[in-house]
Parts: C-alpha cells; structure tokens; sequence
C-alpha cells in the first residue's frame, strides 16, 4: 500500500465520525436559519438572479419563494434525522444535495462567498461512512478517509485563499503590503475595528501574518497532540479576530476543524465488546443507588 | 488505557470504493486549483477563494456603496442591504453594479423585494444607488469621503 493510500485511508473509530456527523448537521440548521439566510428573501428578488455555472449546467429553475421555502423544510427534516445518526445515508444524500443547490442559490446573486468549501465536502463524504454508532470505536478507513477529507477541504481553504491573493494581486508581497485590512475596516468594521484605522503599520503586520499562516497551513495535516493543538488554537484566534474587528465569522469552517479532534474520548466506549455487552445493566443501576 | 483500539480489527475499504476515495481527491482538488488559477467565481464550488484577495494600494481608494431610499411617510432612509431587511447583500449590489447602472429599473427588486418582507412598513418610492470613495495616503484615510449618485430609480406600483 503506497503511502498516498495510507495517508487518505488511515483508520479512525467510528464513535469519532458518529459525532462529527451530529455536530456537522445541527450546525447546518443553525445555518440555514442563521447564517445564510438570505436564501429564502432571494427567492423575492428574480431579477437579480446570476446562475452559475452549475446552476446552469443543471438547469436549476430560478429561485420563487415556493422553491425556497420547500428546500428549507426538506433540508431541515432531512438534516435532523441525519443528526439523530439514522439514515444515515438516505438522510445523508438528502442534505448533501439540498445544502449544495441551497449555497447555490445563495451565492447566485453578485456575490461568492468561500467560507462554505470545506462544509460542502463535509456533507459530500459523510454519507460514504454509512451506519456508525456513537460509542463504536471500532477503526474504519471509511470513516478515516471522510474525516482525512473534511481536514484537507479545510486547509484547502486556507492555502487557496493563499493562491488567491497570489492571483489577484500579482503577488504575495503586493497583497502583504497593501491597505486591503484598511480597506476592509473602514467598509464594514466595528468600532473595536476602526480603533485600527490610526495604525495602519499595525494592520500591514497583520497581513504578513495572515499571510504567513495561509502560505504555512497544509503543515496542519502533519501535525500531532501539543503542535496541532497550537495550531487550532491560533486559527481560531485568528476567526475570533476577524468577527471582533469586521464581523466576519467564517463559522462553516470553523466548526469542520472538528474533524482534527477525537471526538470520541467525550463519549465512554462500548465497542469493546460489542454495543450489547455494555448496555448499562438496570438491575445493577437500581443497586448501586 | 488504550486497549480497545489495539484489540479491535480494523474494518477496511476494498475494490472500487478504496479506488473511487484515492482518485476523487485528486480530481477534486485538481479542480479547485484550476478555479483559482483561471480565477472565475462562476466555478463555485471550484472557484477562487478569493474573499479580500485583490490588494489596495496604500495610496488607493476604498469604495463603498449602499442605496438610500425616499419613503411613503416623506422620509429617506438607508436601504437595508442584508439578510432580513431586502434579502440582498450590499457585495451583491457591488457584484451588479455594472448592470445595474446600466439598467436602474433593476433597482425595483431591491423594492419589490423589502414590500414583500415587510408589507406594514412605510413604502420606498424612489432608490438611490450611492457611493462613498474614501482617499488614502500611506495607508491613512484622509479627509471626507467623496459621495456619488450612480443610479436613481422611481418606483413603480
């Protein structure tokens, strides 16, 4: 088995993808009610419906609020009974492709956000796991190959965000040195932000770092205990940054650095010996009382 | 206390599964490299990542735009451009700002849009599409923003 094989498919319990998947989809009820929101309220405003590309090649009709209002409550249903871990993957293929065409139409009207990617892969690999308790600790390449995935869409974000700065701006260095945080504050900062408009050599050095972190981030995939741990602490401080000074949260990816936790030390273990063998005994709960 | 793990056999993928799981990534993020080099957003989800890539000069300016609005009780008022107030965000204005300066009656969805979502509050009559270009040296704003109209549409019932 070549190392690439190894790499993708190295085994992970699947007690730590069985919580993944219900952390995942209740953060996607959270965000179709919460986040991106303004799905439904497009559905009011056809003429400025841009379909892209996928939306085109599919053919998907022009949102009306019926379209939108009925995707919401398929994707709420389907979602939920995805979190309760039955079905997992009728349930599973449901929001994965209702949650797709939902960002669609989100991002159909002049503007493309990209905090979504590694959520879209999250909810494209997790039905590939399949049934997997919540205290089933049995190592699975399945599960092990969803999660590696969902870990490398989230640092895909990151180091093409990278890339993208490099495209946009002619180089990494131009963007280092330009005034895109100033930029970026005075549109739309809060008033902790625009504290910053005074420095703007402070707000320079904040790019180098950004950027700096951007360029570094795929040395996450390769980290272990105390560095990965850093790490995730100094990207979350960086998102916690980002909301304080622009309100911009980028959530969604947020809450898929879960994939980097092992998530199953929260729950005790009954794979063992089986999910029989370690039913709490009603008997012995009535003794020891 | 790690015995389970150790104890328990690994359940692994075979045949066409473990080949589809090693080639889709590759195709995957072949193709979202692809999206980022060309840099076409219309790619979504292989598109850019390009969330505040394009660098401002430090001797630039920063443009923002928003749309004001003459209401049914005499009043004029900021156009909310978000989720709840009309549904369309002000990025997505700036993303159509060349079609809509070209065509201002497109400014009647942002109308059409907020008397749907709120058929009990005070009516606009006339949209203003606006712009505030605020000038920088070495990175400073410098003085007050310089304010244009760029498209003005009366409402139609």
């Amino acid at each position: 088995m070549s190392a690439l094989a190894r790499w993708w498919l190295a085994p992970a319990p699947k007690a730590r993808v069985a919580l993944f998947r219900t952390a995942i989809y209740l953060f996607v009820v959270f965000d179709v009610l919460m986040l991106v929101n303004d799905v439904v309220p497009h559905g009011y405003a056809p003429a400025l419906y841009q379909p892209l590309l996928v939306g085109r090649l599919l053919h998907l009709p022009t949102p009306t609020p019926a379209i939108t209002h009925t995707l919401q409550v398929v994707l709420l249903a389907s979602t939920l009974v995805g979190a309760s871990g039955r079905l997992p993957r009728l349930a599973g293929w449901t929001v994965a492709a209702g949650y797709l065409w939902w960002v669609i139409i989100g991002m159909s009207y002049g503007k493309v956000d990209h905090d979504h990617l590694a959520l879209v892969v999250a909810l494209w690999v997790l039905p590939t796991v399949g049934p997997a308790g919540f205290g089933d600790r049995t190592p699975s390449e399945a599960a092990g190959w969803a999660l590696r995935a969902v870990q490398v869409a989230t640092i895909a974000t990151y180091f093409g965000s990278f890339l993208s700065k490099w495209v946009r701006s002619g180089s990494p260095l131009t963007w280092a040195n330009s005034a895109i945080f100033t930029w970026a504050i005075t549109r739309r900062g809060s008033a902790l932000g625009r504290q910053l408009l005074d420095h703007p050599t402070l707000l320079v050095l904040g790019q180098w770092g950004l950027i700096t972190m951007e360029m570094l981030s795929p040395v996450v995939l390769f980290l272990r205990g105390r560095a990965l741990l850093l790490a995730g602490v100094l990207w979350m401080g960086f998102h916690l940054v980002t909301w304080l000074m622009i309100g911009i949260h980028f959530l969604p990816t947020v809450v898929c650095w879960l994939a980097f936790v092992p998530l199953e030390r929260l729950l005790p273990e009954r794979g063992f010996r089986g999910l029989a063998a370690r039913r709490p005994d009603p008997a012995r709960a009535t003794a020891i009382e | 206390m790690s015995r389970p793990a150790d104890a328990l056999e690994v359940e692994r993928v075979r045949g066409p599964g473990r080949v589809t799981r090693l080639v889709v990534p590759v195709v995957a993020l072949g193709a979202l490299l692809a999206g980022t080099l060309v840099d076409r957003d219309d790619w979504f989800p292989f598109g850019p990542l390009a969330q505040y890539a394009t660098a401002t000069k430090l001797d630039g300016q920063v443009r923002s735009t928003y749309v004001l609005a003459d209401t049914t009780d005499g009043t004029r008022v900021r156009v909310p451009l978000d989720p709840t107030g009309t549904g369309i965000g002000r990025a997505e204005v700036e993303g159509q700002l060349g079609r809509i300066t070209e065509d201002p009656a497109l400014l009647q969805s942002l109308s059409d849009a907020w008397s749907q979502l709120h058929p009990d509050r005070p009516q606009y009559v006339r949209l203003l599409l606006m712009r505030d270009d605020y000038q920088l040296r070495d990175g400073r704003r410098v003085g007050a923003p310089t304010t244009r109209t760029l498209a003005v549409w009366t409402v139609r019932r």
